[in-house]
């Protein structure tokens, strides 16, 4: 779509929420020691967040969500918005974000749904809730994002094994006269789809007998049905073509130079993923904030807990111009430039 | 014009790092060495980007057996407008 504009519309505080359980990719089982040494040292991983079982993208979603509106002083009855994006919802049906609103609290009058994205999920989220905030005077919106990758993927897949971490996050923002407008670019293209995809389990290729039935695809990559098919030099391709040109294109609409940017804060894919973006775009690596490291892949939550881990302190006080760029699944991807003024980020919170 | 032994110094610099005394000439079927993995694969994509500004995917591989096509279809991607 051409470059979405949102004007009086301001994100008033960030939080995320990783679960407290760590694993190292050290531990993997299914590789060698040269092997992995040779895989994490390039993909820049060394350790994950999983959840509990029974823990949910919702979950974690859900005490992002309280502890926002507590340190922000914000009463549930004032959301009059929420919008919950996750490829890991509760239930195939109903919505998430509906558990989500009565679980918080929040009022009958608050519209609220589920969008199905991943790894851009978070530009995507801030220009739905943003769009719908604008026509609200003064209204109060909850962006929730979060995935719980550990469920979709297949420890026994080496190809994708070592990249996810789960985590959510909640995003307070609030229609106010006296904000600088957003800027998004918003795109998709439908063909790479099945570069990134979990095939089993809904309408296309229903649950059977036999979905759960490993396979080996190639060497070290065994999966079932409902495990998510990862396609990495697709990924890679589709990230270094798309991103340098949308990032560009943005900063041209919005008329702000590259280098007024303060920081740039990219979906964490993989190391050599996120460095040849950034020698693509010139971008100094002090402006480029990287839990990769620590936290791998964490899908669409993965730009508010970079925020989260990195930032809350630089963006606490003061103005800044920052840009989000998140990619992935769909294949979708969407770029944002904000404006933030003593923007209240929530040092990272961990559950047990 | 990128020089076809620079390219093939080039990946076999990749393919050192994985094992430092392998050798690699532009007839080699590089699919099917010891050292070929598909991170090796992701490496190779991301030195030629960072080299000659051209991407490559898995098709592209997949169309390219050895390291003389390989570096006749970065010649050719380079060249298109």
């Amino acid at each position: 779509m051409p470059v979405l504009n949102i004007k009086n519309i301001s994100i008033k505080g960030i939080a995320a929420t990783v679960p407290k359980k760590v694993v190292h990719n050290s531990d993997y089982p299914y590789l060698t020691e040269k092997e992995k040494n040779f895989i994490t040292k390039n993909i820049g991983i060394h350790s994950r967040r999983i959840t509990a079982p029974d823990t949910t993208a919702s979950d974690l979603c859900f005490h992002a969500a309280v502890k926002l509106l507590k340190d922000l002083n914000w009463q549930p009855s004032e959301i009059s918005v929420l919008i919950f994006v996750s490829q890991t919802p509760d239930f195939i049906t109903p919505c998430t974000a509906a558990l989500l609103q009565t679980r918080l609290g929040l009022p009958k009058n608050c519209l609220a749904f589920d969008i199905n994205l991943g790894c851009s999920a978070y530009p995507y989220g801030l220009s739905v809730v943003g769009s719908i905030l604008q026509n609200i005077p003064g209204g109060k919106g909850l962006l929730l994002v979060g995935d719980k990758s550990s469920q979709l993927v297949n420890d026994k897949d080496k190809s994708a094994a070592l990249l996810f971490s789960d985590a959510g996050s909640a995003t307070a923002l609030q229609n106010d006269h006296k904000a600088s407008p957003m800027w998004f670019d918003l795109c998709t293209d439908g063909e790479g789809a099945k570069s990134l995809m979990v095939k089993g389990g809904a309408g296309r290729h229903p649950f059977h007998p036999r979905s759960l039935d490993e396979k080996e695809e190639t060497p070290g990559v065994i999966r079932h049905d409902l495990n998510l098919i990862l396609k990495g030099l697709d990924i890679f391709k589709f990230s270094v073509t798309k991103i340098p040109p949308s990032v560009k294109m943005l900063c041209e609409a919005a008329g702000i130079p590259q280098e007024h940017i303060d920081y740039f804060v990219f979906h964490q894919a993989n190391k050599l993923i996120n460095q040849t973006l950034g020698k693509r775009l010139a971008i100094p690596l002090e402006k480029m904030p990287d839990t990769l490291n620590e936290f791998g892949n964490t899908s669409s939550a993965s730009i508010p807990v970079t925020l989260a881990k990195k930032l809350p302190g630089i963006l606490g006080s003061g103005q800044h111009t920052i840009l989000l760029s998140g990619f992935g699944v769909g294949l979708s991807w969407g770029t944002a430039i904000i404006h933030t003024e003593n923007l209240y980020i929530c040092p990272l919170i961990e559950l047990e | 014009m990128i020089n076809k032994d620079e390219f093939t110094r080039l990946i076999e610099a990749e393919f050192q790092v994985e094992n430092p005394k392998c050798q690699l000439t532009p007839s080699t079927k590089y699919k099917e060495t010891e050292e070929w993995s598909s991170m090796l694969a992701l490496l190779v994509i991301v030195q030629i980007t960072d080299t000659y500004n051209v991407v490559l995917d898995e098709q592209d591989l997949k169309n390219c057996p050895t390291i003389s096509d390989l570096h006749q279809l970065v010649v050719s991607k380079q060249n298109q407008p």
